[in-house]
């Protein structure tokens, strides 16, 4: 079936010679012309068809459609059908773009610290998530990353469909090794009394239940084995100490806080592969807030589909001056004097805790005494001259 | 002399008429000047310098360019006839 529109006619008359030579004169294309009589019977496409009808107008002869055939005529139903053809059009205009566009970055290899590194530079390059594919030169990006970053070794980017699929080998920096192992002491950290000792090298000066000023030696790296030899080691041990230290928390009357608002907007996306595209129209957000992302996952038979629906929800805030009653300020004093206890004492044994607050103008001041035991050995290198 | 001038001339510029006979199912003929006569027995076509007689059974005629014609069907003979004053 040829695509353009072909006719079949029969022409009726006395002057077919002149036709034929008309045909031969015009370059009408004509196909299976038989001459029967009066009568010439063929074919043309409906391109001709206008001059044939022409010559025989001018001819005088009779013109008659025998038959219609071709695609377009096939296809002519499909002009009533309207949205068969906009969907058509559409999916394609959809498959060029999304065949053209970066979807996803797919890393085999590579930690998440060196993905993220790798991210940002392609964003600071404008390669990003629904950038045109072929604009993107992989051969020099490799180049480029080698060059900029250390962390890799080798580096391999090529694209596939709408994905850009990074292979990276990364040069593991080689520890450093400390094969120095120079004389130390262990002293003293805090003034006490020492409660416990482990000592793994060197030579210990004090004993469980003397006291210790801060910066006393109390292990030795110098260790004498005789009369006239002397050895240097390096110390090693833990030597456990009890001792009180005083720390002050204050909170005052007048404080600035961050203050988060109660005007939460939700926002929608069509999560397709790592672009978001946004589900609802709606003014930018203005002034700070923070974000809390939620992906509904969706699935068929199982198997997770690159479609997700994505709802962000953001909460704006303010930083206000914030009026603590005497109340309140005592209670964020206690609450700090706790976190302070949870992070910078939670290797410490507390023995006994004092407290003692005492008021101000602008706000409170809470002195908290602790009685702790502690490892307070402190390696020092020995200087030799 | 001038006539082996006007001979090459032809040749030169592809004025003469060729036949192409493709077993007995087609006969192109290129650069024709007129058709003189076409039943599904005879197609007779003039060509610069000759008249061509093609004769078989169910015979088609289809012209898809310029000056060339096409004999469809099952040919029988094909006669190149001279014309002109020394015919």
């Amino acid at each position: 079936m040829s695509i353009v529109e072909t006719v079949s006619f029969k022409i009726t008359g006395n002057s077919i010679s002149k036709l034929l030579n008309k045909f031969l004169d015009l370059r009408i294309k004509c196909r299976n012309l038989i001459v029967s009589g009066n009568a010439v019977f063929g074919q043309t496409s409906i391109i001709d068809w206008k001059s044939v009808e022409n010559i025989c107008r001018e001819l005088d002869m009779e013109i008659e459609i025998v038959e219609k055939k071709g695609l377009s005529l096939n296809l002519r139903w499909l002009w009533h059908r309207k949205g068969i053809i906009l969907g058509f059009t559409v999916g394609l205009i959809m498959i060029t773009l999304l065949s053209n566009i970066m979807l996803q970055v797919r890393f085999k290899g590579g930690n998440d610290e060196t993905k993220q590194l790798l991210l940002n530079y392609m964003k600071d390059k404008n390669i990003s998530y629904g950038c045109f594919m072929p604009s993107i030169d992989t051969f020099n990006l490799e180049l480029e990353m080698l060059q900029e970053f250390d962390e890799i070794s080798w580096i391999g980017i090529y694209k596939t469909g709408g994905t850009l699929n990074i292979d990276l080998i990364e040069s593991y920096a080689k520890t450093e090794n400390s094969q120095r192992r120079l004389p130390s002491d262990l002293i003293a950290s805090h003034d006490g009394k020492i409660v416990k000792v482990e000592v793994f090298g060197g030579a210990l000066l004090t004993t469980v239940g003397s006291g210790v000023h801060k910066g006393q030696v109390l292990v030795s790296g110098k260790v004498q084995l005789s009369d006239t030899e002397t050895k240097m080691y390096r110390s090693e041990g833990n030597i456990y100490a009890e001792y009180v230290e005083t720390v002050s928390f204050n909170c005052n009357y007048e404080d600035e806080r961050m203050v988060m608002l109660p005007d939460v907007e939700k926002r929608y996306f069509l999560k397709f592969y790592e672009i978001d595209l946004p589900l609802t129209f709606s003014k930018k957000i203005k002034g700070q807030y923070k974000t809390k992302d939620k992906i509904n996952k969706l699935s068929f038979l199982g198997i997770d589909l690159p479609i997700n629906v994505k709802s962000v929800e953001y909460t704006p805030y303010n930083f206000d001056v914030v009026n603590y009653s005497k109340e309140e300020a005592e209670k964020e004093a206690y609450r700090l004097s706790k976190n302070y206890e949870d992070n910078l004492l939670k290797n410490c044994e507390i023995l006994d805790k004092k407290e003692s607050i005492s008021h101000s103008e602008n706000g409170i001041k809470l002195d908290v005494t602790y009685t702790v035991i502690k490892n307070i050995a402190v390696e020092k290198e020995i200087l030799i001259k | 002399m001038i006539s082996d001038f006007f001979e090459k001339l032809k040749r030169n510029f592809a004025l003469n008429s060729s036949v192409t006979i493709l077993n007995n199912k087609q006969v192109l003929i290129e650069n024709c000047k007129n058709i003189v006569e076409c039943n599904d027995i005879l197609v007779r076509i003039i060509s610069s310098n000759y008249e061509i007689e093609v004769w078989g059974v169910n015979l088609k005629i289809s012209n898809y360019s310029s000056k060339t014609i096409a004999v469809n069907g099952e040919i029988q003979s094909v006669n190149v006839v001279k014309r002109g004053k020394n015919n």
